[in-house]
This record gives C-alpha cells, sequence and structure tokens, in this order.
C-alpha cells in the first residue's frame, strides 16, 4: 500500500482520524451496511456560524456531543459553506441542517456518525477515478527555492519531497483535494488543489522549533524530547555577525554560556564559562566537541563552516560525556551535505576595522600641568631641554594618533555541498584575514573541510570527514600600545631631519619611541590544526546499530619570537635576540556504541552503550638565544652569539570509559532519561583513578495532555528535572607524583645543574564531583508566537581539586588536594518572540538572560577563610579584598588625616573598625569579577528582500582590578609618563576622586582606584541584508543572492575608563586595542 | 548469507570490543619520562649530588635581596631631599613600607624557607643514598653549613621563627616560633659538625669549605656573644674560629684592596665564600645585578650615550653621605677604589666629544667653589648636594667596585661572583670578637692588618689605629665591605643600628620613625594567614 516510506508528523488527532476514515472506505465498498434508522437523541447542540465548511462544522458538533464523525475528507470536496445558528438543538435537527443541499447523507450507528456522499454522486466519482500529476514549485519567504520538502496529500498516503530547484510533482488521486507542504523550520502549510494542475506555494518560516534536532553526545533528538538543560545557536545567527571567532558568534545567544574575550590583538580567543566558576583556580573550561570529535578548539574553526551549535548544560545533559563534560559541553555540527544538486555557495566580507571607544588621555597642557603638580609635591623628574623647548611652542606629541591604524578585514570562503541516494558530500575552503590596528598585529586563517559519508550496503554506513586549520598570528610587539600611552606628549617622535628618534627624551631611560616596537617585534603564532573522524556504522537487527569512530586531533603550534635591537626590550644598544618554540599534541578518541531504538505502542526506547578510550600526547621543545648578528628573527638560531635557555617536554594521559544511557518515552508526554559513566583518569592518584557518576532526568509535556488541549493559547508547555553527578580530574598530569625542578648554579664557571624537591606528592588526590539538580520549563504561546525556556539550577562541587596554599615555613607554597566546596545556582532565561508576522514583514525578537550565583561553603573543613589565597566562605569564589577607598583628605581634614598618618592630598581609605589605625583589620571584600547578570537581545527584521538585525550585550555587575589603571596610567604619579585624564585633587582643586600627583598615600592606596566597575551594554552587531528575487536569480543562473553590511561593536555603554571592559583583566604588557568593525558581504549560491 | 555475514561481524565486533577493554587496564598507569621524582631521583650519588647542588641555587637570589640588609641602615640611603618629603620607604622605617604585607620580607621568608626545606630533605636522605661515604660526608656537611647560614638570615631578621629539620612529604598547616635561642643552638649544632667534615679546598669551585664554615661560625658566636642568652666562652669562641680560619694558610689578604676587585679576578686568594655566576648565558640564570643597583644614571646628560660604557645604572642603594665621608681621601685607597667621581663623554655630542668630562664628584673633603663649578665645562657636584638637588637627584659617586665592563646596556645579568666572605671581613670579626674578650691589642693587630693593606703608597703605616672601638670596627667594615655585608644585621648585632640610623641616615633620619620595634620584621602575612593555629606577629606590627 505505501509506495514509499514518508514519515508524517501529524498531530495524534489526525493519524486518528485517517485511520477512521480509510477503515469507512473499505466498510462501503464491501458490505451494505446499516440501515439508516434516525433515533431520538438526548444530544443538544449549540451552533452558530456562517460560511463555515462542513469540516468545521462536524469537528465543533463532535467536540460538543463527543460523538465521532467517519467520513473520507475527499467526499467533502465541492460541498458548500454552510450557516448555521442554533441553540440547544438536537443532533439530527442540525446535521440535516447541515447536508440540507448537499451531495451528502448521514446516518448515527451509537455514538458514531457516518457520513457519505449520495448514491449518485459515488457514481459520479466513479467514473473520474482517473490519477493526475500535480507539480509546482515550493520557495521560502525570501523567494529562494526550498530543497527537500515533504509534499503529502492531505488524508493520503501519498507524498513525495521537493528537488533543489524546489520543484515537484506528484500523482494524485481524483478526490485529492489539498496538498500538505513540510519541512524542518518551516510552517506546515495546506494548499488546496484547483482545477489547475500547477500549484507553488511560499513556506515561512517556523515559529516553533520543537522540531529542530539536538545534538546530545552520541546520539540526537528532537527538542521536544530533550530532557535537559541545552540551548542552542544555529546558522543564521551564527554567520549573521562575521564574526573572526565562532565563540564571538555565540556570545550572548546561550543564557548561561559566559564567553569573554581575552584580549584584543587580532586572532585573540575567548575564554569560555558555563554556569559559573565550579573549580578554584583549575580548569572550567567546557570541553568542545567538533563533528565528534573531543578536545578541539573553537577558534580552529572558520564560523562559516558551522551548521549549529548546541551547548549541553546541566549535569543530565554532559553525563554521557562524563568527567569531561563537568564544565558544560559545547557541540559544534559543521555543515554536511544535501542530497540533491551540486549546489556552489560563496560567503565573503570585506571591511575596515578601526580603534574605538580609546581611553581619555591627557594632552600636551594637561600633561605639563600634572607634571607641575608633580614637582611641587615632591616630584624628582625634569624636562630636558627640548621637551622645554616644546612645551614653549605648544608642540605635543599625540603618541597614539601616530601609532595606531585602521585595519583591514575580509574573508572568502567557497563551499561545494552534495549527495545521491545513498552518499552526501560537503566541502568547503575558507581564507580570513584580520590586521592590527596596531601595526605588525596580523590573524591569518585558511580552513579546508571534506566531509563524506554513505551506504556501502543497506546494512552498512561509513564516512569520514577532515578539517584542516591554518592560521598564522603575529601579535606584534607586547610593549608597542602601552608605550604609546606612557610616552610623554613633551617628547619627539621625529628628529629635525624627520628620521625616527629612538629615544624621544633623554629624561627618561625606560620607554623608547612606540614607533620602533612595531617593525622590530615580532611574536608569531603558526597553528597547524587537523581533526575529523572516520567511521564505520553497521544496522544489526531491527533497532540495534553498532558505531565505531576514530577521532584524531592532530596539532602544531609554533611561536616564534622576535626582539631586534631597536625594541624596547633591547634599547637599541644589544643586538637582536629571537625564540623558537614548537608544541606537538596529538591526541585520539576512540569510541564504540551500541545503540538500540524501539517503539511498541505508545512506548519509546533507546538506549546506548559505549565504550571510550582518550589518549592524549603533547610535546614540545623551545630555544631562545640572544646576541643574532642580523635581523634572521627565528629563522637561524645558530647564528646567535649566546644561548638563552633550550627546554623540552612531554606530557601523556589517557581517559578510560564506560557509559551507558537509556532514554524511554511513553505518548510523546513522558519522558525518562537515565545515564551512566565510570571514567578512569590517569593523571589522578593510585587507588583513586575510577569513579562512577549517574544521572537521571525526567520530562513531561503537558501540552499534550487532554485537559490542556482547550487552552488555546497554550501551544508547547514541557517540564524538565535533572539530577546527576559529574566528575573533574581538572589537573596537570603527574600532578600526584613530587616531581622534581631544576636549578641553576655554577662551579666556578662550569655547569653545576641541581634538582630540588618540586612539590609534595599527593598519594590521594581523586575526582572533584558537581552535583547539580536542574528544574527546567520550555514553553509555547499563541501558536508558539512567545517561546521559550526558563531553567534554575543548584550545582554544588565537592572534593575540589584545590591548589591549597600552605604557610611557607615548610617550603613550598601549595600542595594539590581534594578540599573544599563550591555552590553555583541560577536561572536562565531564553525567550523567542514573533512580534509582527505579516505576508511581507516580520520582526523577531531573541532575549537570552542569566544569573549566576558562585558561592565557596567550604575551604579545609574548619569553616575558616583562607585570607591569603582571597577566599571567603560564603562568598564567590573570585573576590576583591582590599582597603575601601573613602575619598581623598582635603585640606580642612588636615589635622584628622595627620592621626592616619596622611596628608591632604592623600587617598583617604575608610577605618573600618575605627581604631584610629589603618592595618589588615580594615580590608574587606569589595566586589567580585564575576558579573551579577548577562543578557543578550536580538532583534531581527525582514521586509520582502530586506533583514536587518541588531544584538545588544550585556554584562553587568562585574568589579575587575583593572591593570590599565594600577600600571601607570592611574598610578604611579611622579611624571615619568603621561596619565589617563582624571580630576586630580591639588590644593585649588579639592577633587574627592584622585589623589594628589606625586602625594597619594602611597602606592597600595593609589590602587584601590584600580578596583573599577566593568559593566557594559554593548552593540554588539547591527547588520542589513538584501536578498535578491529568485526571478532575477533564475536569470542570472544564481539560486540566491544577499549582500549585507555589518557593524560589529559600533558601540558601547560603559563607565569603564580603559580599553575595552571585556578584557580589563589583560595586562598592560601585550594589551589589545578596542577596535569596531565595519564590513560589506554577500552570500552567493549556485 | 546475509545473516552469516551479520553473524560474523557481530563475533568481530565482541572481539574489537573485548580487545579494546583488555587493552585497557594499564593505560592508566602514568609513565613520567620526562621528569623524575623526589622518590625514585633522590637515590643514589647522581641525585644526591643534585638535591646538594639545589640548595645552592638559592645563594644568587637570597643575596640579590638586598632592601632588608642594606637599606634603612647607616652607609646606605635612597635619594631626595628629605625636606621634600616622600619618607615612606623601608629605608624610613615607615609603616607604609614595612608592615606584615611587604614584598621584601615575604621574599626573604619564602625564599631561605624554601632554601632550608632543600637542606632538610639533604640531610634526612642521605642515609639512604648508596655512595661513596667520603664525598656523602663532605656533602651533608656543605648542606649543614647552608642550613645554617640560612637560618642565620632569618633569626637575625625575625627573632623566634620555625624551625623545621626535616624533609616535608605531607600536608603541613601548623606552626611554632622557636625561641631565638634554640635557632641559634641549632645553627652553632650544624657548623660545629660542618667545621669537623668539611676539607680545607675543594674540587669544585664555590662549594664551602672549612675555612668558609669557621668564618661563619666565628660571626655566628659573635652574635650569639651579645645576646642574653650567650654562652661565657661566645666571643672568645669567635676569635678562635676567625684566627683559625687566618692561620689556616688557605688565604690571604691581597696586596691591594682594588686587586681584590679586579674584574677576572674573582677567584682570588682573599675569598672564602662567594655566590656562583657564569659568563654561560645558560647557567647564569639572572644573574648578578650588583654592577648595576649603586649607581645613577648619567644617559640623559649630553656626551652620554646609553651603552655599556657605564651600563643603566639604578639608584637603588645609594651610598650616605656618611659613608664618603668615613675615607681618608688620601691614605685610604679604598676610597678611589670604591667610588666613581669622574665620567667621560661616551659619544660625541653638543659641545662634548668622546673621551671629555662630563661629570665630576670634587673628594667629599675638598668641596669647589661656587665659581669653579660655574667655570668649569663640565657638571660638577659637591659633597652637600648628592642625591638631594630635585634636577639632578641621581647625582651622587656610585660605588663602582662591583662594575662589570663589557656588558650590554640595560642588561642586569652580571657574571661576576658575589662575594659572602672574605679574608678582610675574618680579620674584622676577630677583633671584634677580641675586643669583646677584652684583649684590644689583638683586636687592633688584626684591625690594623686589614687597614694597612687598604694605605695607598707610603701611607700604609699611616693608616695604622693606636686604639680601637665598636664604633672604629662597624666604620671600618663600611670602608672595606660596604655592599658587601648585610650592614643592617651588622648593626643589629652590636646594638647601634638605630643610634646610627638616626644619626647618618638623613631621611631616616628626619622621618624619625625608628623604634625598638624595628630591630625585627614583620612575620609575613601569608605565614599568619595560612597557618592554622596562632601564629604571632612581632610585637609593633
Amino acid at each position: 500500500m505505501y509506495k514509499k516510506s514518508i514519515v508524517f508528523r501529524l498531530p495524534r488527532r489526525y493519524v486518528f482520524k485517517l485511520l477512521l476514515t480509510m477503515k469507512l472506505v473499505t466498510l462501503l465498498l464491501t458490505v451494505t451496511f446499516l440501515q439508516a434508522g434516525a433515533m431520538g437523541y438526548a444530544q443538544k447542540v449549540t451552533i452558530h456560524v456562517k460560511k463555515a465548511p462542513i469540516a468545521n462544522v462536524l469537528e465543533q458538533i463532535q467536540q460538543q456531543t463527543g460523538y465521532d464523525f467517519l467520513y473520507n475528507s475527499a467526499h467533502l470536496r465541492g460541498t458548500n459553506a454552510v450557516d448555521l445558528n442554533f441553540k440547544d438543538a438536537p443532533l439530527d435537527e442540525v446535521l440535516d441542517a447541515c447536508f440540507s443541499g448537499q451531495p451528502l447523507t448521514y446516518q448515527i450507528e451509537n455514538t458514531t456518525v457516518l457520513v457519505q456522499r449520495k448514491r449518485e454522486a459515488i457514481k459520479a466519482i466513479e467514473i473520474e477515478i482517473q490519477q493526475r500529476e500535480i507539480s509546482g514549485r515550493i520557495t521560502d519567504h525570501e523567494g529562494k527555492p526550498l530543497e527537500g520538502v515533504t509534499v503529502a496529500v492531505k488524508g493520503m498516503t501519498m507524498g513525495t519531497t521537493s528537488n533543489a530547484a524546489g520543484q515537484f510533482s506528484l500523482q494524485v488521486p481524483p478526490e485529492a483535494t489539498v496538498l500538505v507542504f513540510s519541512l524542518v523550520g518551516f510552517e506546515p502549510t495546506e494548499q488546496p488543489i484547483g482545477n489547475s494542475n500547477q500549484v507553488s506555494v511560499s513556506l515561512s518560516p517556523s515559529l516553533s522549533d520543537l522540531d529542530e534536532v539536538v545534538v546530545i553526545g552520541y546520539g540526537s533528538v528532537k527538542k521536544s524530547d530533550v530532557t535537559g538543560a541545552i540551548g542552542s545557536v544555529g546558522r543564521d545567527a551564527i554567520v549573521r555577525t562575521a564574526n573572526i571567532q565562532a565563540a564571538g558568534a555565540i556570545q550572548g545567544q546561550v543564557a548561561g554560556v559566559n564567553l569573554l574575550k581575552v584580549n584584543g590583538k587580532p586572532g585573540d580567543d575567548y575564554s569560555i564559562e558555563v554556569r559559573g566558576l565550579n573549580s578554584i583556580g583549575k580548569g572550567n573550561e567546557p570541553l568542545v566537541v567538533i563533528d565528534g570529535v573531543m578536545g578541539g578548539s573553537l577558534n580552529s574553526l572558520n564560523p562559516a563552516d558551522i551548521e549549529k551549535i548546541d551547548v549541553l548544560k546541566d549535569a543530565s545533559a554532559t553525563a554521557i560525556y562524563g568527567s569531561r563534560g563537568s564544565n558544560g559541553v559545547i557541540i559544534v555540527s559543521t555543515r554536511q551535505g544535501i542530497p540533491g544538486k551540486n549546489r556552489i555557495a560563496y560567503d565573503g566580507y570585506v571591511g575596515m576595522k578601526t580603534p574605538t571607544n580609546l581611553p581619555d588621555m591627557m594632552d600636551g597642557p594637561q600633561f605639563v600641568a600634572n607634571f607641575n603638580e608633580v614637582l611641587k609635591n615632591g616630584g624628582n623628574r625634569y624636562f630636558d631641554e627640548k621637551e622645554q623647548q616644546n612645551i614653549a611652542n605648544g608642540t605635543y606629541t599625540d603618541w597614539i594618533d601616530l601609532l595606531l591604524q585602521n585595519g583591514m578585514q575580509s574573508s572568502h570562503n567557497v563551499s561545494l555541498s552534495g549527495g545521491g541516494e545513498n552518499s552526501r558530500h560537503f566541502f568547503s575552503a575558507g581564507y580570513l584575514k584580520e590586521e592590527g590596528n596596531v601595526p605588525a598585529e596580523e590573524f591569518s586563517r585558511l580552513t579546508l573541510k571534506a566531509n563524506i559519508d554513505g551506504k556501502i550496503n543497506n546494512w552498512i554506513n561509513a564516512g569520514t570527514s577532515t578539517y584542516i586549520s591554518y592560521s598564522v598570528q603575529d601579535q606584534g610587539s607586547n610593549e608597542a600600545l602601552r608605550s604609546a600611552y606612557r610616552l610623554r606628549p613633551t617628547g619627539d617622535a621625529y628628529d629635525e631631519n624627520g628620521e625616527l628618534l629612538f629615544w624621544p627624551t633623554t629624561s627618561d631611560s625606560q620607554t623608547p619611541n612606540a614607533l620602533f616596537d612595531p617593525l622590530n617585534v615580532k611574536d608569531e603564532f603558526r597553528n597547524f590544526r587537523v581533526f575529523g573522524n572516520l567511521f564505520v556504522e553497521l544496522s544489526l537487527f531491527d533497532g540495534l546499530s553498532f558505531r565505531s569512530t576514530i577521532s584524531p586531533y592532530l596539532e602544531s603550534i609554533r611561536n616564534g619570537t622576535f626582539a631586534g635591537k631597536y625594541s624596547k626590550a633591547n634599547t637599541g644598544t644589544r643586538n637582536g635576540r629571537g625564540g623558537y618554540s614548537n608544541e606537538l599534541n596529538l591526541s585520539y578518541t576512540l569510541d564504540n556504541v551500541l545503540s538500540y531504538n524501539r517503539t511498541v505502542k505508545s512506548h519509546s526506547f533507546s538506549g546506548v552503550l559505549a565504550n571510550s578510550i582518550v589518549v592524549n600526547r603533547n610535546e614540545g621543545a623551545s630555544q631562545d638565544v640572544l646576541d643574532l648578528p642580523f635581523d634572521s628573527f627565528w629563522y637561524n638560531t645558530g647564528s646567535a652569539g649566546n644561548i638563552d635557555g633550550v627546554s623540552s617536554y612531554l606530557t601523556e594521559w589517557t581517559l578510560l570509559s564506560y557509559m551507558g544511557r537509556f532514554n524511554y518515552s511513553f505518548n510523546d508526554r513522558y519522558q525518562l532519561t537515565l545515564t551512566g559513566r565510570a571514567d578512569g583518569s590517569s593523571k589522578l592518584a593510585v587507588g583513586h583513578k575510577w569513579a562512577f557518576f549517574p544521572s537521571a532526568a525526567l520530562a513531561w509535556r503537558a501540552s499534550e495532555e487532554d485537559f490542556l488541549n482547550d487552552v488555546k493559547p497554550l501551544s508547547n508547555l514541557k517540564f524538565r528535572l535533572s539530577y546527576g553527578v559529574v566528575g573533574n580530574d581538572a589537573v596537570a598530569p603527574y600532578s600526584t607524583q613530587a616531581a622534581i625542578a631544576q636549578t641553576l648554579y655554577d662551579w666556578g664557571g662550569n655547569a653545576a645543574l641541581g634538582f630540588a624537591p618540586g612539590a609534595i606528592a599527593n598519594r590521594s588526590l581523586g575526582w572533584e564531583r558537581t552535583k547539580e539538580i536542574n528544574l527546567g520549563i520550555d514553553f509555547g504561546l499563541f501558536k508558539n508566537r512567545i517561546s521559550g525556556s526558563v531553567d534554575i539550577y543548584n550545582r554544588k562541587t565537592e572534593d575540589l581539586i584545590l591548589n591549597r596554599a600552605l604557610p611557607q615555613h615548610t617550603g613550598f607554597s601549595a600542595i594539590t588536594a581534594n578540599v573544599g566546596s563550591t555552590s553555583n545556582k541560577g536561572v536562565e532565561v531564553a525567550l523567542n518572540t514573533v512580534n509582527v508576522h505579516t505576508g511581507d514583514f516580520s520582526w523577531k525578537t531573541t532575549i537570552t538572560f542569566a544569573k549566576n550565583n558562585n558561592k565557596i561553603l567550604e575551604l579545609y573543613g574548619d569553616n575558616q577563610d583562607d585570607v591569603g589565597n582571597r577566599w571567603f566562605i560564603g562568598q564567590p569564589i573570585e573576590v576583591h579584598y582590599a582597603e575601601v577607598f573613602d575619598g581623598i583628605w582635603q585640606l580642612d581634614e588636615a589635622g584628622e588625616a595627620e592621626k592616619y598618618g596622611a596628608e591632604p592630598g592623600h587617598v583617604k581609605v575608610k577605618d573600618l573598625n575605627n581604631d584610629g589605625r589603618i592595618t589588615e583589620a580594615d580590608q574587606q571584600i569589595i566586589g567580585s569579577p564575576l558579573p551579577k547578570w548577562i543578557g543578550g537581545m536580538t532583534n531581527t527584521f525582514a521586509y520582502k528582500g530586506f533583514d536587518f538585525s541588531f544584538m545588544l550585550y550585556s554584562r553587568q555587575g562585574s568589579m575587575v582590578y583593572s591593570p590599565f589603571h594600577h600600571s601607570n596610567f592611574a598610578r604611579e604619579w611622579n611624571g615619568r609618563y603621561n596619565k589617563l585624564n582624571v580630576d586630580y585633587w591639588t590644593e585649588t582643586n579639592p577633587s574627592n576622586e584622585w589623589p594628589a600627583p606625586n602625594n597619594t598615600g602611597g602606592r597600595a592606596r593609589e590602587e584601590l582606584k584600580a578596583y573599577v566597575d566593568a559593566s557594559f551594554v554593548r552593540v554588539q552587531n547591527i547588520t542589513l541584508g538584501y536578498s535578491f528575487s529568485p526571478n532575477l536569480l533564475s536569470r542570472l543562473k544564481m539560486s540566491g543572492l544577499r549582500l549585507y553590511l555589518t557593524a560589529n561593536n559600533p558601540l558601547i555603554f560603559t563607565d569603564y575608563a580603559g580599553f575595552d571592559p571585556e578584557w580589563s583583566e589583560q595586562n598592560t604588557f601585550n594589551m589589545g586595542v578596542s577596535s569596531a568593525t565595519y564590513l560589506f558581504g554577500a552570500n552567493i549560491s549556485f | 548469507m546475509k545473516t552469516i555475514i551479520k553473524n560474523i561481524s557481530s563475533i568481530l565486533l565482541l572481539t574489537w570490543i573485548v580487545l579494546c577493554m583488555a587493552s585497557c587496564s594499564s593505560l592508566l598507569d602514568e609513565d613520567l619520562i620526562s621528569d623524575r621524582t623526589t622518590d625514585n631521583y633522590y637515590v643514589d650519588e647522581q641525585g644526591f649530588e643534585d638535591l646538594v647542588k639545589s640548595a645552592y641555587a638559592p645563594l644568587r637570589d637570597i643575596h640579590k635581596q638586598r632592601d632588608l640588609v642594606l637599606l634603612g641602615t647607616d652607609v646606605f640611603t635612597q635619594v631626595g631631599d628629605p625636606a621634600l618629603g616622600g619618607l615612606n620607604g623601608l629605608n624610613e622605617y615607615s609603616a607604609q613600607a614595612i608592615n606584615p604585607q611587604a614584598e621584601a620580607v615575604e621574599t626573604w621568608w619564602n625564599m631561605l624557607y624554601t632554601a632550608i626545606a632543600r637542606t632538610n630533605t639533604a640531610v634526612d636522605r642521605a642515609p639512604t643514598v648508596s655512595m661513596n661515604e667520603g664525598i656523602k660526608m663532605a656533602r651533608v656537611a656543605e648542606i649543614k653549613f647552608l642550613r645554617a647560614l640560612y637560618y642565620f638570615y632569618l633569626v637575625q631578621q625575625f627573632g623566634e621563627i620555625p624551625l623545621p629539620l626535616n624533609e616535608i612529604t605531607e600536608v603541613v598547616t601548623s606552626a611554632e616560633r622557636v625561641a631565638e635561642e634554640q635557632v641559634y643552638a641549632q645553627i652553632v649544632q650544624d657548623l660545629e659538625n660542618a667545621v669537623t667534615q668539611l676539607p680545607l679546598t675543594q674540587e669544585d669551585y664555590g662549594r664551602v669549605t672549612k675555612g668558609a664554615a669557621q668564618h661563619l661560625l666565628a660571626k655566628v658566636y659573635l652574635t650569639r656573644g651579645y645576646r642574653d642568652f650567650a654562652a661565657s666562652d661566645d666571643f672568645a669562641k669567635a676569635a678562635d674560629n676567625a684566627t683559625a680560619v687566618i692561620n689556616s694558610g688557605q688565604y690571604e689578604l691581597l696586596g691591594t684592596f682594588g686587586d681584590v676587585f679586579k674584574q677576572g679576578n674573582e677567584e682570588n686568594n682573599e675569598i672564602l665564600f662567594s655566590v656562583q655566576y657564569s659568563s654561560n648565558t645558560v647557567l647564569n640564570g639572572d644573574g648578578n645585578d650588583a654592577h648595576s643597583i649603586f649607581g645613577q644614571g648619567v644617559d640623559g646628560l649630553i656626551g652620554m650615550d646609553r651603552s655599556s660604557t657605564y651600563n643603566r645604572q639604578q639608584p637603588r642603594y645609594v651610598p650616605s653621605r656618611y659613608l664618603a665621608s668615613l675615607y681618608d681621601t688620601e691614605a685610604d685607597s679604598r676610597y678611589d677604589a670604591t667610588f666613581l667621581r669622574i665620567f667621560y663623554a661616551t659619544v660625541n655630542q653638543g659641545d662634548k666629544q668622546v673621551g671629555d668630562t662630563v661629570l665630576f664628584f670634587p673628594e667629599w673633603n675638598q668641596p669647589w667653589s661656587a665659581e669653579r663649578i660655574s667655570a668649569a665645562d663640565y657638571i660638577a657636584v659637591n659633597y652637600d648636594e648628592y642625591y638631594m638637588n630635585t634636577s639632578k637627584f641621581t647625582q651622587f659617586p656610585p660605588i663602582w667596585k662591583f662594575f662589570e665592563s663589557g656588558l650590554p646596556y640595560g642588561d642586569d645579568k652580571g657574571t661576576r661572583d658575589l662575594f659572602v666572605f672574605r679574608l678582610a671581613e675574618t680579620h674584622l670579626i676577630a677583633a671584634e670578637a677580641y675586643l669583646k674578650s677584652g684583649n684590644e691589642s689583638k683586636a687592633l693587630e688584626h684591625i690594623n692588618a686589614v687597614r694597612s693593606r687598604a694605605g695607598t703608597p707610603g701611607m700604609k703605616d699611616a693608616m695604622a689605629l693606636s686604639s680601637v672601638t665598636i664604633d672604629d670596627i662597624l666604620d671600618e667594615r663600611a670602608r672595606e665591605l660596604c655592599g658587601e655585608e648585610p650592614r643592617w644585621t651588622e648593626l643589629k648585632r652590636t646594638g647601634t643600628l638605630i643610634e646610627r640610623v638616626k644619626l647618618h641616615n638623613e631621611r631616616a633620619s628626619v622621618a624619625n620613625s625608628i623604634q625598638d620595634f624595628h630591630l625585627l620584621r614583620p612575620i609575613p602575612l601569608s605565614q599568619i594567614e595560612r597557618t592554622t593555629n596562632n601564629f604571632p606577629q612581632n610585637f609593633g606590627y
């Protein structure tokens, strides 16, 4: 009967009706059935409709009476709409009115109403039994052809799918009246078949993502079947921002994932935390799984190659990854081939990166005024003769302006995808280049990707994927930017002949001309990564399959450093120095997975049993040389006059795991997931290597319950509850051994290298355990016009692997031990709303919000704070503990100031215990760098071919100890360097914010001003795009063309005075400048 | 057929899984190839020798930490006219600078205890190591010398301190402060032991010898002799040990003071013990910085470039004017051998040609008149202006005896050995010990040995003293050993610290902060915070 197996995703009620209808047809054809006998009915019907299709009327009556109506929907074709107006009328009376003048008759049998064509009408149909062919074209809302759309005849079993051009053709029986078009990600659409044999439709994107597939590790499920806390970001959102790094592309788009750019140099990476910090001082980075390859790095990927990113957050979701997933799991699915015609696409952009939101430094006159204050306060710096001339002439140097430049940014990506009956393939090549705003800083990346998989026969499936990424990052000089901000505006960059001057003044011998470093310093990384997998999958019996995957990951990291003679490091007096280091990291994961799926009536089961081995090997070597005779960078270390250091290393670790997962679902309403994983880690102490981590999760799709069927606004409601334990072995290999450490000495010039005890061995170091409970609600309202999820969690980490500080009289500063416990409690909200949705115009909003409360519960079991490490029970893992800034001592407070050994102009600190002295007791916790909350909002608008979006990202309540503030730019007021343009105290300017230059009350007090708030709201991205109409494109033989303009980080709102608040904790040595990018791009496909 | 294939594949599959699992049992064993552990390395001669060497290595960093031993004394200070303020440094005993969180204090504590842990490990492990017993005995003696030296450095600064004497292999979070008397007893015991076991000379230059141990023992006895827990014969034993070194025949005072500091002559006969540095950059690590921290920057002056000629100088330890005033500018060769008073142009610039005088300091006791200074075509700075003038605060004659020529500009990785003990000091210890024992003639004999050697040609006899006091000895130590001796502990030992600081360190004197409690340093806050039992702070902090 089935010509082709087509999976219908139809509501259960519909399926039921369909089955009944088919039964009815059979009955009609074989037997003459019951005599009509209208009996009296107690059932009363109230109905008021105008021009209602009969089907609707019957449905309403069915709902009121509970009677079943049996009919072939084809028979309703050609019936007239009816007007009915009854109140508490008998059923038969209403039905009579309804069928009056229609080619239909009805019979009532018990509680079933049989509806059939009048005899003569049936004859007419029999004459017409001839199939006809319907064909057409399916496009999306932008007019692009849609491939893979399921086309079915409503109420019947026949169907087909559309090809790459969006075209389909289907043989339909004459009674077919309506075609149903469905595709994941689009609203199912019904289209009546008229007299024409041509039916073309345009599908609008789905408002609900419940049918989306979510990758959960060693398998995937529909979003509606998810039991844990999982966040997803799709390709559109990733590509929209035209970000260099995949991590940047998902920033602010998944609640509970805290991404922070670590620095602002081209190619710089992000740090990632999922649901707060668990470990103190040990790894909190989530596991990254790229196409099943564990332990990869997001920054090796070209964002254009990514199809989807799923983030597993709670302990139940991550349980299958066991200890590797204890800090969350980020699963990246790269793009795969789609069966059909080969499709070639080009995605690219080009644009400009420009410095933005720069710190406000003193200009020349401001610096001189400040300098005079410094002198007044006992300063011992001076202006040399040339500087004095410059001041007299009013000619100052703007070092920042001299140094900074605009950088070009471009990306090009070409892909080919396709496939046939039995195989799929995807190839892509990408090239990206980002120039820095400081000369010499540059990043480029070349990526190549290939995927092939297919059926070898009807029970063996095999495939491979390979990703090659080669990147070159020149971090340039670590000093240039800092020097430009430090140098006095009174110095000179050029001499009278226009030649660059190495020393801008003779009054300072610390900081040479900032323009030299970019020309003479290099710090270049060449990273080569190859990873991928090779799998074989056997379908053994019904529902049982076995898959064996080997996933190697090879990484070579080469770092070359060079500082020439005319660099800050070599002060123009020493020959250049070079460094060459190489790391070669190889890891592979071997997974053997047995999967079973079975559905029996309303029960579906699936199970996974797996064994996984991870072997990791890192080795490397480095050499540093001095006194290079010429600028050979690091390519001729043998020519150096002196060797500064050579070293090499090898570390290896292994993780062995056995795991199982059992999913059970009843009636699609109740879902259960049980997971267990046993992990053995080589890094832990003998006898403490193995641990078992169980988890369980329950979900209830309440909206599928009958009693909620009538709650019209509710389209989806699901409750999720999970509990699980995961482990963490985040210590370096060999940590449980008391390794020795090399020492340097000599006997009369001859080597006397020694080995000192390097650590105290911990022979009982075991797993750190995290227990987490998660309660989640997924909801959809008004046909999913409003949908979202809320998760609350409580996570407790015990047996922390902690660097426990030891009193130094032991000779050791710390030991790695399992002590203490921390907790993270939080709430995450994801909300999607479709604000406007008309044919031409749509406006959608996505909001994410996450708040995490991090706390140390216990440290060493004695309920004592560890003040030395700044760990306090009941407080976040990272806090600032310091004296409390209380303004500046003013002239009229001189008497009181003196009691504290201070003078007017000094920083005033709070005498917390009022003992008349400032001691250690006057320190307290003044803040934490951990943000109070993080939120993101994306608005997307579409009007005809235009799309417009903007994204806001905010991180609030983070107090940082800002190196920008404490390394010279707002400290050390002795006149040596230029300063942040702040309101400092003088006798005539009683500022209460900043102390008197060169008389601040001491370094420790000056540094209190470095504790600053780094909250911000960033306009992350604004994009305007236009997609050309299919009509035009078909003439150009193109299937898609979109042009867009995008701006990244065009605006930021923050009180932070340094560079970007996001990397406000970055040391000023090696810091990157804050910047915005403006790009023009194109997405072209054929 | 298909079923058979399927069955075969199922069997292969099972075999595959079993194989995978079977191979796993050993997968989790750690095989540490690139490194060794304390337990598998300190078992034979190689391992033990390397452990001993590692106990020497901290000598470098410890002797580079000069804040606590030089600043705030009579002969070293920091720049700046006290009238201009800024008296908030360690040199001025400001509470802002000397407190439990002071970096200098914590560094001193941490690096010495780290070094002591190495010596303890070596002492404990020695009995189980299989190697030549004679060599082992000498090595243990070296280790005991080092342990004694490290504890001596600690106890003088901090007073009552924890006294671990064994290797620590487990978590320890409690600590007790042990009476100074007990610490001194341990130091004496280690040294007495070392003196009997150590050879007179060592094949490896730089290892501890019997002479070095006797010198240190003499100093320890001398130091304890002043204390209320002194043994009655401490001064006598100090004198005995010092004399034993002097009479051992191993060492002699070189002909001139200048010879002692001639670059390249670091391994001379006057040296008992020195911190080793090497011209091999790998072995040299961070190197010796003594050439660059007693000076002052001249590279801003016209005619001066940034070159190795004078290198980059940082005025970290500024010789006080009192120090300069101690020298007899005619009779004492050490005045000119210690200070650099004339700088020549290193580059043609302005009106200066290479070799022209750029900066000159007249002898301290023969200042130039204002007319003469303004008439000179170079800068001249008189004694009363040293390091005081705002616009040229760095102008003072720097201590130049440690200077190393040939180093690239800005390079603080000096390669010259740093003297810890030399025979001149042994004489001065002997002089002090005899004086305290009431034998002034013997004391005179020893102090005059040093003074006479220092005399300029024809003036050797004129240098001789006819009477001697503790102040004479301290002044003599300053002339002979400035920058080498830990001046702060010398003054503390003799009970003259507060008085001399107030008299001769102008900045500390104006700040007037120094009090009795400053004779002990604050215990580092981290030690107190990390100790689980009560660990009292020194009084006053």
